[in-house]
């Protein structure tokens, strides 16, 4: 495989306390020759919303690994907005669609360029790893207050979905969850904390496999460091192009 | 697997929790009434103070009516960590509409700092605290534009009377129904409040937050 990647959910300090679970979701598929990524924030307010974020995580990276060799024509855009299509039309079935809200953070990397996806908050930023000063942001898209954001499950989704190609210099890439984003990205403008991102990249990058990398980002994620910062769920999932090494 | 050695944990979310106190110290407060409001001020400074994410992403603003200048800001926007509480004084009338207005126009010109400094916000909480009946003229309409700001979803208010205040005429400010203190358990009111705006100020996009009970100070809903 060309790629090296890692990525963990853990659960937030307020679902910790009231016994529920986490409810954000991440997913990861690659082939010989590209890779798909996606974080999905589930909703506290919906009671289904993990099973939203998952549903929705693994629909859009099937769909989107599908057509990773087609990233310079429309095909994977439409692709993507299918695979949201349908799964929203799955969940109609299974209750209120307002039960499964989630937003959705993700990317698509071939060996040429990278598409990236975005439907709500979260972040996604690409990163030229041999100049960390140069980095590319999908910010987060919330309301007018800093408590709402747009969710795959609304009516507009489609005006809220933010599609953008990335060049081939940036090829690692960082998904996370607002929960994560509160310590990993800084804001004003958005860019990375510096004594967070490059040492968790180096880090990974030595580790000898995907088990070990989704153990210590798991482990990071845990960090009672965290909990003084943010009390939500946390996701970060990490991919790297290994053959620019 | 122990976790990443080196890094960093740095608190960036640029975000604020807006919080305007209205408080009614007119001189039917006079007496133990103005002495528990200026304790249950203190308990909620020291409270706020001792969560370390409210204390930075909340900020608070109080005003008072009555007293000697009917509607006054005795407290500008503040970080939680730096709020001082005010020492208040029971005198004069009741003029919350007047007070409410002011209110929602020091939260306007607060959003739009925050939205020019690329500062994010959660919605504006109001908390509402009256003894009797606002007595200025013309309350009547700044009530209901208040409420239609709570309608669109511009700003929380929370309505609170003591016994003898006016509850219909509270209830005109919120879609919610005014609570009613227990006694004079201002402490309790507002531990509940800095412990509600604790929980607002880490709470995460899309989250219905759950707020603490009010039974330690309030009645049953009138």
């Amino acid at each position: 495989m060309a790629f090296l990647h890692g990525g963990a959910s853990a659960t937030g300090r307020s679902h910790l306390d009231k016994g529920t679970s986490c409810e954000d979701a991440w997913q990861v598929i690659e082939t010989d020759t590209s890779i798909a990524a996606c974080v999905c924030d589930g909703a506290g307010s919906a009671s289904h919303s993990a099973r939203g974020a998952n549903l929705l995580a693994s629909s859009v990276c099937q769909a989107v690994i599908a057509r990773a060799d087609h990233l310079h024509s429309p095909t994977c855009v439409l692709a993507l907005v299918e695979a949201i299509e349908a799964a929203r039309q799955t969940l109609s079935t299974e209750g209120p669609l307002s039960d499964f809200h989630a937003t959705l953070c993700g990317v698509v990397m071939n060996k040429e360029q990278s598409l990236v996806f975005h439907l709500g908050d979260g972040v996604a930023m690409g990163v030229n790893s041999d100049d960390w000063d140069d980095f590319v942001v999908s910010e987060p898209e919330n309301g007018e207050f800093a408590e709402t954001t747009y969710f795959f499950t609304l009516p507009g989704w489609k005006d809220h979905l933010r599609v953008f190609t990335a060049p081939k210099r940036y090829r690692t890439w960082f998904l996370m969850s607002d929960g994560a984003a509160s310590f990993a990205v800084k804001t004003s403008p958005w860019r990375p904390t510096p004594n967070f991102m490059k040492p968790v990249h180096d880090y990974l990058t030595g580790l000898p496999d995907t088990h070990a990398r989704n153990q210590a980002l798991m482990s990071t994620l845990e960090s009672p460091d965290t909990d003084r910062i943010t009390a939500d769920d946390k996701t970060l999932v990490w991919i790297d192009d290994k053959t620019r090494l | 697997m122990s976790a990443i050695p080196g890094l960093e944990f740095v608190d960036n979310t640029n975000q604020r929790t807006p919080c305007v106190l209205l408080l009614d110290i007119s001189s039917s407060m006079s007496g133990e009434p103005i002495r528990q409001l200026n304790e249950g001020l203190r308990a909620f400074a020291e409270e706020l103070k001792s969560d370390p994410v409210a204390s930075l992403r909340v900020q608070v603003m109080v005003i008072t009516v009555g007293g000697p200048e009917d509607v006054r800001i005795v407290q500008p926007w503040t970080d939680a960590a730096d709020f001082e509480p005010p020492y208040l004084h029971a005198n004069g009338l009741t003029p919350l509409g007047q007070g409410m207005a002011l209110a929602l126009d020091e939260i306007a010109s607060q959003k739009a700092v925050y939205d020019a400094n690329g500062i994010s916000s959660t919605r504006p909480w109001v908390i509402m605290l009256s003894d009797g009946c606002p007595n200025d003229y013309g309350w009547e309409s700044y009530a209901d534009q208040a409420r239609a700001e709570e309608e669109n979803k511009r700003v929380i208010i929370f309505p609170v009377g003591t016994r003898g205040a006016d509850f219909e005429a509270l209830g005109r400010f919120s879609s919610k129904t005014p609570k009613k203190l227990k006694g004079l358990q201002f402490r309790e009111l507002f531990v509940w409040l800095s412990r509600s705006m604790s929980t607002v100020s880490a709470s995460v996009p899309g989250e219905r937050v759950s707020l603490p009970t009010t039974d330690s100070w309030a009645e049953i809903e009138v």
